[in-house]
C-alpha cells in the first residue's frame, strides 16, 4: 500500500509539478513571519535595515542594495499592509544592531492606535521564533526556491478564490520570487 | 516542535531509525525517552525542568502511598502531589487571571490598585502532563493500581512525545503495561500509522489552516458586528476548524505513537454526529472529559447522592473543565454552557426519557442536527477575544445583530469552501458514527487506499506553510 502511495504521489505531484512550470509558473516562497524573522536574525552589526510597510517591501530592489554596499548586509524587514512604529522600537532597543535604518513612514505611524500595528511580528520574533523554527523555514525555504508546486499563489485556497470570485482558472504569475502572503502572526488565536 | 513542520520530519525519521536499530529493549526506551526531552526542549528548554518535578514528584509520593498504611498520612501524601501539580499549573497558567481577578475586587473596594504584567509563559503541554501525573497518583491512592517498578518507563508515560503537549490524556494502566515487554512493529501497524499521521496532517494543514482558519479569523480577529450569514459562516468554519485541529493533532499522535509499536487511546469519535450532549462528550477529546469524570465528577458523588446534587456535580465539572482550557472567563461560560446543556439533558431523559418518540428517526436526525447547532454556536465563546465580542457574534447568531458591519459573506470561496468541508465533515460523521476508521479503510481495495493517501500528501506539500501552530498547544 504504500509503496502504491508513493508512486501515485510520484506521479501526481510530478503531472503537477511539469504542468505549472509549462504554464510559465516558476518556484516561489511564502512571505510570513518566520520569512520576516529570518531577516530579522540579519539585523546585527553594519546592517542596512529596511523598514516600513508594502512601499518598502516592493519597492526597493536588494539585490541592487547588496551591490551598492557590498560590506553590508540587508535586512528587509517591511511588512504590507501595517505602520512600522513597532519594528523601529525593536531596532533601537537592540544593543545588538548598530547598523543604519532606511525607513518609510508616515506621521500617523506614530500615532498611539497604530503604533503597534506590527508588534505582532517582533513578540513572535522574540518568543518563539527559536532554533527549531529556524531549522523548519531553512529547510522550507530551500524546497520551496526548488519545487513550482510549493509557491504558494497556486495552493487550493489560492486557485478557488481565483475560479470562485474571479472566475478564472489561474491566477497572474508572480514576476517577484516572493510571494506576498503576509498574515498577521497567530499561534491559532489569543485565549 | 510541531508535527507540520519539516524539522520534526527530520527528527521522526531520526527516532523511528534509532527504534529498529538491534538495540536492548532498555536502550531503545531510553532512546524514546532522550527524544521526548527534546522534542519538548525544542521548544523552550529551561522548561523542561517542570516537566522533571512533575515526574519525579508524582513517581516519589505515589512510592510513598503505596508503602504506607495510615489514611492520614496517605491524605497528606495525595495533597502534596496536588499542591505541587496544580500549585505549578496555577502558577503558570492562570496567575495572571487570578490578578486581574484581585484587581477587580481591590478596584470594587475603591482602591486603585495597578499591578505589573505577571509576564509569565505558559509552558508548552503543562495542562496535559499534569492531568497524566495526577492520575497516576490518584490511581496508587486508590488502590486502582501498584506504584510502576521501571522508571524509565514511567518517565516514559510522562514524556512520551508524540502526546506530550496536546494528549490524549493518557492513563498509566494504558500505557506502563506496553513498556514491559519489546514492542514489535508489524506492517500493518507501519501502513496504519503513516495513514493516521497523513490523515492528521491533512487535517491541521489543509483544512483546518488552509481552508477554515482563514474564514473563522475574518470572523474572530475581524471589528464590528457580524450578520446572520456572516456569523454562521464564522462560526461553522471555527467549529470545523477546532475539530480538525485537535482531532488531526491527535490522529498524528496516535499514528506515530503506532509506528513506534506503542497504542494510545482514541480521543474523537466523530462527535460532530453525536445525538445529544452527553453524547457529544462521549465523543469529544475523549480523553480528557473520561478524566474529568473519573477524578472530578464521580469523587464529587456523581449521581449517587439524587439528582440534584448530580445536576450540582455536573455543573461543577464542566465549569472546571472549562477553566482547564484557558485562564478567561470566556472558557467558563463556555464550560458553564455545556453544563446547562448536560444538566437540561439530564432533566428531560429523568421526565420522558422513557417515550418511544425518541427513538423515531427523524426525532433522532432532528436531535443530532440541535446539537451540532447548538455546538457550534457555543464555540463562540470559546474563541471570542472578550465577552462585548462573544454577544456580539450570539446575537448576530439568532438573528438580533442591532447594526451589523462586518460582511463575510460576499467572499465567494469562503462560502464555497465552508460549505463543501462542513458538508464532507458531518457526512463522513454520519456514515462512520458506529464503525471504525480502520474497518472503512481496510474494506476499500489497496489502490484506493494508496490513492487516497497520496491525494492528501500532494494536498499538503502545495499547502503553503502558514506558520500556525496547533490551538491545543495553548491549553
Amino acid at each position: 500500500m504504500l509503496i502504491g502511495a508513493l508512486v501515485f504521489f510520484a506521479l501526481i505531484a510530478g503531472t503537477i509539478e511539469g504542468s505549472w512550470r509549462r504554464l510559465g509558473y516558476v518556484p516561489s516562497i511564502l512571505d510570513g513571519v518566520d520569512r520576516w524573522s529570518a531577516e530579522r536574525d540579519r539585523a546585527g552589526p553594519g546592517t542596512i535595515a529596511l523598514v516600513g510597510s508594502s512601499r518598502v517591501l516592493f519597492n526597493v530592489s536588494i539585490p541592487t542594495l547588496r551591490r551598492r554596499y557590498p560590506e553590508h548586509p540587508v535586512a528587509q524587514l517591511g511588512i504590507g499592509g501595517t505602520l512600522a512604529g513597532a519594528v523601529l522600537r525593536d531596532l533601537a532597543e537592540d544593543p545588538a544592531f548598530d547598523g543604519a535604518v532606511i525607513a518609510s513612514m508616515r506621521a500617523s505611524a506614530f500615532e498611539p492606535a497604530n503604533l503597534d500595528s506590527q508588534q505582532p511580528w517582533v513578540d513572535y520574533y522574540h518568543e518563539e521564533w527559536n532554533v527549531e523554527r529556524r531549522i523548519s523555514r531553512r529547510l522550507e525555504t530551500e524546497l520551496a526556491s526548488r519545487l513550482a508546486i510549493m509557491n504558494p499563489t497556486l495552493s487550493i485556497r489560492r486557485l478557488g478564490v481565483e475560479r470562485v470570485e474571479k472566475g478564472r482558472w489561474l491566477p497572474d504569475r508572480c514576476s517577484s520570487s516572493t510571494a506576498i502572503a503576509a498574515s498577521v502572526p497567530t499561534s491559532g488565536f489569543t485565549a | 516542535m510541531l508535527f507540520n513542520s519539516l524539522s520534526f520530519a527530520i527528527f521522526l525519521a531520526g527516532v523511528l531509525v534509532l527504534h529498529r536499530l538491534p538495540l536492548s529493549w532498555r536502550v531503545r526506551k531510553l532512546n524514546l525517552l532522550l527524544a521526548s526531552y527534546v522534542f519538548y526542549m525544542a521548544w523552550n528548554p529551561p522548561f523542561v525542568v517542570l516537566l522533571w518535578i512533575s515526574t519525579l514528584t508524582d513517581w516519589v509520593i505515589a512510592r510513598r502511598i503505596a508503602g504506607e498504611q495510615r489514611p492520614r498520612v496517605r491524605r497528606y501524601l495525595l495533597w502534596a502531589s496536588l499542591g505541587v501539580n496544580l500549585g505549578l499549573l496555577g502558577f503558570f497558567k492562570y496567575a495572571g487571571f487570578l490578578l486581574d481577578g484581585f484587581v477587580f475586587l481591590v478596584q470594587q473596594a475603591g482602591i486603585d490598585y495597578q499591578p505589573a504584567a505577571p509576564g509569565i509563559i505558559l509552558p508548552l503541554g503543562i495542562s496535559f502532563y499534569t492531568f497524566q501525573t495526577l492520575s497516576y497518583t490518584f490511581d496508587v491512592y486508590r488502590g486502582r493500581s501498584q506504584p510502576w517498578g521501571e522508571f524509565i518507563d514511567y518517565a516514559l508515560y510522562v514524556t512520551f512525545f508524540p502526546q506530550l503537549v496536546a494528549g490524549p490524556i493518557v492513563r498509566s494502566h494504558e500505557f506502563l503495561p506496553q513498556c514491559e515487554a519489546p514492542r514489535r512493529v508489524t506492517l500493518d501497524q507501519w501502513t496504519w500509522g503513516l495513514s493516521l499521521l497523513t490523515l492528521g496532517l491533512f487535517q491541521k494543514v489543509v483544512l483546518a489552516d488552509g481552508l477554515l482558519a482563514p474564514v473563522a479569523d475574518g470572523l474572530f480577529s475581524g471589528s464590528g458586528q457580524p450578520d446572520f450569514a456572516s456569523a454562521w459562516l464564522g462560526t461553522l468554519a471555527f467549529s470545523g476548524q477546532i475539530f480538525c485541529d485537535f482531532s488531526g493533532y491527535s490522529s498524528c499522535a496516535i499514528g506515530i505513537a503506532c509506528c513506534l509499536g506503542f497504542r494510545l487511546p482514541e480521543n474523537f469519535r466523530y462527535p460532530y454526529a453525536a445525538i445529544g450532549f452527553s453524547d457529544f462528550w462521549r465523543r469529544w477529546h475523549i480523553s480528557l472529559s473520561s478524566w474529568l469524570r473519573d477524578y472530578l465528577y464521580i469523587p464529587l458523588g456523581g449521581n449517587r447522592r439524587g439528582l440534584h446534587r448530580a445536576y450540582a456535580n455536573l455543573m461543577l465539572t464542566m465549569l472546571i473543565g472549562g477553566l482547564w482550557h484557558g485562564a478567561s472567563w470566556t472558557f467558563v461560560v463556555w464550560g458553564g454552557l455545556h453544563g446547562l446543556y448536560l444538566v437540561a439533558e439530564r432533566f428531560a431523559r429523568a421526565h420522558a426519557g422513557h417515550l418511544a418518540i425518541w427513538q423515531s428517526p427523524p426525532v433522532r436526525l432532528a436531535i443530532g442536527a440541535a446539537t451540532f447547532a447548538v455546538v457550534t454556536g457555543t464555540w463562540t465563546f470559546f474563541r471570542a477575544r472578550d465577552f462585548p465580542h462573544a454577544f456580539d457574534i450570539a446575537s448576530a447568531l439568532i438573528g438580533a445583530a442591532t447594526a451589523p458591519d462586518l460582511i463575510l459573506t460576499h467572499r465567494g470561496f469562503d462560502v464555497v469552501s465552508v460549505g463543501i468541508v462542513m458538508a464532507g465533515l458531518l457526512i463522513a460523521h454520519a456514515r462512520l458514527r458506529h464503525h471504525s476508521l480502520r474497518d472503512a479503510i481496510e474494506s476499500a481495495p489497496w489502490w484506493i487506499h494508496s490513492l487516497w493517501i497520496s491525494l492528501m500528501w500532494v494536498a499538503i506539500f502545495t499547502a503553503p506553510g502558514n506558520d500556525r501552530a496547533f490551538i491545543y498547544f495553548q491549553f
